[in-house]
């Protein structure tokens, strides 16, 4: 079993966690063979998730806390931090 | 006494008597269609229900990405995302976890529910108004995942079942229609529902308001269902069976026979040719009319998948309703009629202030302006007409076509500018006919409710019978809405029901009706109609109808035109 991989993330500012960036996330979580967690402000969720990630409730800004375990765990890791930081508000709901 | 022992106790050809929705004569195996109410309280699920739980939330799923793909093609590239979002909700695994719990003690549809309102409540907690939004459609992915396993008895209806069932609903019917079912026994149910509007558009006989004994029969057993007497027969007689048997025989041996014509076109003996058109609301009857040989439509409602709706559709709604319909509809007459709410129709979103039709769409311009976008969208293929319901001012025509216009701008359309046609549907309607006339494109004369209107009946009311529209009061009201066509060079078209009744079909034709859009079921025996008169003679006959004393005058007038 490898080890967790952890990496700690901003959301956007002026990108909260709703439906299309949450779902931009999934999609790209989905890839990997890795059990990805997500952290905001206490909670989690399992970013394979659109429901979790969306009751997480996380707001433009906010520090995320990504967790990954897995054969790709480093991959996923360093992946989904690309995808938060790419967000932008082309992302945002209108 | 438990309940059983009535129904054991029934002699052999014990008759319930209820009412008709749909007619015909069938006989077959009876199925029991599981009641929702009594699926839900029974409790304890088994091995079995999580995963027709998953698998219903699975079919939502493909649901909702063939919706998104419609939407994309229409060019809404937002909305089809907001679609993506949902289907990805419904393969979320917290989801399917949660409905996997709930499912050891629950049954599948009980399962499906509950855990979505787990989950749509964590999203409501957030106190984000955009995301209360999305636990919104949570809610209604588990709603409509619950409505599928609620229907799935169905699974083992087979083809000339009849359908025993306190009620259903009309998402119950279209996929029982699939099945071919012989006949529908329900123990609730009213005439007016969508579930007997569907049965009579596709011919499938039906009876209604039968009582709760016949939820007692079991399956497996024959049952006769008589749509034509208003009975269902249970544990019937080998007399009765084989009697049953040879009318249903006979009916289908004239029912083949009229299908005969449809080789031939809507042609009178001396070659004036009649627009045979079909009244349609689903998929399933646009099917049927075309299989009927409908040129195409002649009256499209959009309203029925809105009369439960708590808010105003969408434009987007509005399209992902109509599309898979006019899809079918390609280089075809395609007659759209604007949302036709009020009276009888009153979604839960308006108040019952007597405003219906145009006129209350018209007091909602921009609801108006976006189905009229939407219409416009997905219909571009087809030849598409635009009908206006109960008109009775030709202001109203004039200021449709006027946002009609706008409309055409807003998407920019390119094609031929769309014809804009009037139902009349009133006596006020024909008092200012001349002007309607002057204003609209064609007029299409909605007889149910002109006939309701003029001899001041309950259109659901029995008296209330087609037939009726060959009351000298009505066919004067009908001439007069014939000339003012005719002074105007507009076609004219009937589209109530009493364009199914071939002794009518001569009248209307004989007074100058160019068009008839009928339900899909009556299209061979109007067709029929229509091959065995002469137009000439009929419009030497007619006439003597608008001053005939009373009706039976009247049809003796319809019967006596021949060749």
């Amino acid at each position: 079993m490898t080890s967790v991989v952890e990496r700690t993330v901003f959301l956007p500012a002026g990108v909260p966690l709703h439906a299309r960036p949450a779902g931009v996330l999934v999609q790209a979580a989905s890839r990997y063979d890795a059990t990805i967690t997500i952290v905001a402000a206490g909670k989690q969720a399992n970013a394979k998730s659109i429901l979790e990630l969306l009751a997480l409730g996380a707001t433009g800004g906010s520090s995320l806390v990504i967790s990954a375990t897995g054969t790709e765990a480093l991959s996923a890791a360093e992946g989904v931090v690309d995808v938060i930081t790419a967000l932008s508000a082309t992302h945002k709901e209108t | 006494m438990p309940p059983e022992m009535t129904w054991v106790d029934g002699h052999e050809d014990r008759a319930l008597r209820g009412i008709s929705a749909s007619g015909g004569v069938a006989i077959g195996p009876v199925i029991v269609m599981p009641d929702a109410a009594t699926d839900q309280g029974r409790g304890g699920g088994n091995d079995e229900s999580g995963e027709q739980a998953i698998a219903a939330l699975r079919q939502v799923g493909l649901e909702l990405r063939a919706s998104a793909e419609s939407l994309r093609r229409l060019g809404w590239e937002a909305e089809a995302e907001i679609l993506d979002t949902n289907r990805m909700m419904s393969e979320d695994p917290a989801l399917l976890e949660t409905v996997r719990g709930m499912a050891i003690d629950r049954p599948a549809a009980a399962a499906v529910l509950e855990a979505s309102e787990r989950l749509a409540r964590e999203l409501a907690a957030t106190g984000d108004d955009l995301l209360a939004a999305r636990a919104a459609d949570v809610r209604q992915l588990g709603r409509r995942a619950a409505d599928r396993l609620r229907g799935r008895g169905l699974d083992d209806v087979t083809a000339g079942s009849m359908l025993v069932a306190r009620e259903l609903g009309p998402a119950d019917v279209a996929e029982l229609i699939d099945r071919k079912i012989g006949g529908i026994a329900l123990a609730q149910g009213a005439v007016t529902s969508h579930a007997a509007i569907m049965s009579r558009a596709l011919g499938v006989p039906m009876v209604v308001s039968l009582g709760e004994t016949v939820l007692q029969a079991r399956d497996g057993e024959q049952m006769v269902v008589d749509g034509d007497e208003g009975v269902a027969v249970v544990h019937p007689s080998a007399g009765t069976v084989a009697a049953s048997r040879q009318l249903a025989r006979q009916q289908q041996a004239q029912g083949a026979r009229l299908a005969e014509s449809r080789r031939h076109p809507p042609v009178t003996l001396d070659g004036q040719r009649v627009q045979l058109l079909c009244n349609v609301g689903t998929l399933h009857e646009i099917e049927a009319g075309l299989a009927g040989g409908a040129d195409g439509v002649g009256l499209l409602r959009t309203e029925l998948p809105f009369l439960e709706a708590t808010a105003w559709p969408s434009e987007a709604e509005l399209a992902l309703a109509l599309e898979p319909l006019v899809r079918r509809l390609a280089g075809r007459p395609a007659t759209v009629r604007i949302l036709d709410f009020g009276e009888d129709k009153l979604p839960p979103f308006l108040p019952a202030d007597g405003a219906r039709g145009i006129a209350l769409m018209l007091g909602h311009p921009d609801m108006l302006r976006g189905q009229l976008r939407a219409i416009l969208r997905c219909a571009s293929a087809t030849r598409l007409r635009l009908l206006a319901p109960m008109v009775e001012h030709a202001e109203q025509i004039t200021t449709l076509k006027s946002l009609v216009a706008g409309s055409m701008r807003d998407i920019g359309w390119t094609s031929q500018p769309v014809p804009v046609g009037a139902m009349v549907e009133t006596p006020r309607a024909v008092s200012g006919i001349g002007e309607i006339a002057s204003a609209a494109d064609f007029l299409s004369i909605g007889t149910n409710d002109l006939v309701a209107s003029t001899l001041t009946l309950d259109r659901s009311q029995p008296e209330a019978a087609p037939l009726r529209a060959a009351e000298p009061a009505v066919l004067r009201l009908v001439a007069r809405v014939a000339d003012a066509a005719r002074e105007a060079s507009i076609p004219l078209g009937v589209c109530g029901e009493a364009a199914a009744e071939p002794q009518l079909v001569r009248l209307l034709v004989g007074l100058g009706v160019t068009e008839l859009s009928v339900a899909p079921p009556r299209l061979d025996a109007v067709r029929l109609a229509i091959r065995s008169m002469s137009a000439e003679h009929a419009s030497g006959r007619a006439p003597d109808t608008l001053v005939a004393s009373c009706l039976d005058d009247a049809l003796a007038i319809a019967d006596d035109i021949r060749g």
